[in-house]
């Protein structure tokens, strides 16, 4: 009977871990965008998203002085690369509708892909950082 | 009944049944790893803040430009950027202010003054006698 109980927990356990990981992917939009131009702005948003939520917890005043200084740290250095992330979109969305205009320079087009694609993966771990920070400091 | 909330749900159930040993939870280590991993997702899910909110949101978005094919228009590019950089100020402000208060606090260390040492006269040698 307890053996019973036990598999049945593990199944239901098994059914509700992947029920989570579709609700986790559900609430996450990078997982949801399909070309690399939409990875882009959906790592952007999401660090945007971040961002104004570390500013609204700051701005509260209930946060202890480390914990500010820690958020403040993390967004220093992603923003800059945020930054870029959004300068290579702009650059890629023009040598991409140049290349699609006349079909010709492809290895640029190609170039400018990967670029973008480089900076979407730099920009990542430092939203990441700036997300523990603001979970740190809610807690 | 949404996703969420039925996942919470189920975690719920899961894990009373994981932290109670008579319905064969709470003995198996494994269960019991596996009951603090439940307490935690479902603390995750559950909080459903501002933030998360509007990460689902934003989530759907991006899927409806993906089923639709289509880039982002430079009017939302723009629209991130502006808030971003509002976000940004009012961080860049606090950090500034918070790390002058920070040496503010910082205590100066304590300066010792030099050990004058008293000048080391030699013994003077002995007068011999005068006769």
């Amino acid at each position: 009977m307890i053996l019973q109980v036990r598999q049945t927990a593990q199944a239901v356990f098994l059914l509700v871990m992947m029920l989570v990981l579709q609700a986790c992917a559900a609430s996450n939009p990078i997982a949801r965008a399909d070309t690399v131009e939409q990875k882009a702005y959906a790592t952007y948003g999401t660090f945007v998203i971040i961002e104004e939520q570390a500013a609204k917890l700051v701005s509260s005043g209930r946060l202890p002085r480390s914990a500010v200084i820690a958020i403040g740290q993390a967004d220093e250095r992603a923003k800059p690369v945020a930054d870029s992330l959004l300068d290579a979109t702009l650059e890629f969305t023009v040598i991409k509708a140049e290349y699609e205009a006349n079909g010709e320079g492809q290895d640029r087009f190609v170039a400018a892909m990967n670029g973008l694609n480089g900076w979407v993966s730099r920009a990542q771990p430092l939203i990441a950082n700036l997300i523990s920070a603001v979970k740190g400091a809610e807690q | 009944m949404n996703l969420l909330q039925l996942v919470l749900v189920a975690i719920r159930g899961l894990a009373v049944v994981t932290n109670n040993p008579a319905l064969g939870g709470g003995s198996s280590v494994r269960l019991e790893q596996a009951s603090s991993l439940l307490d935690l997702l479902g603390e995750l899910l559950e909080r459903g803040d501002e933030a998360h909110t509007e990460l689902k949101e934003f989530a759907d978005m991006v899927e409806r430009m993906a089923k639709e094919g289509r880039a982002p228009t430079p009017a939302e590019w723009q629209t991130l950027k502006d808030r971003s950089d509002a976000a940004h100020s009012i961080l860049q402000d606090a950090l500034a202010e918070a790390e002058a208060e920070e040496e503010e606090t910082v205590v100066p260390p304590v300066v010792t003054p030099p050990v004058v040492e008293p000048p080391v006269t030699e013994p003077t040698p002995p007068v011999p006698p005068t006769e």
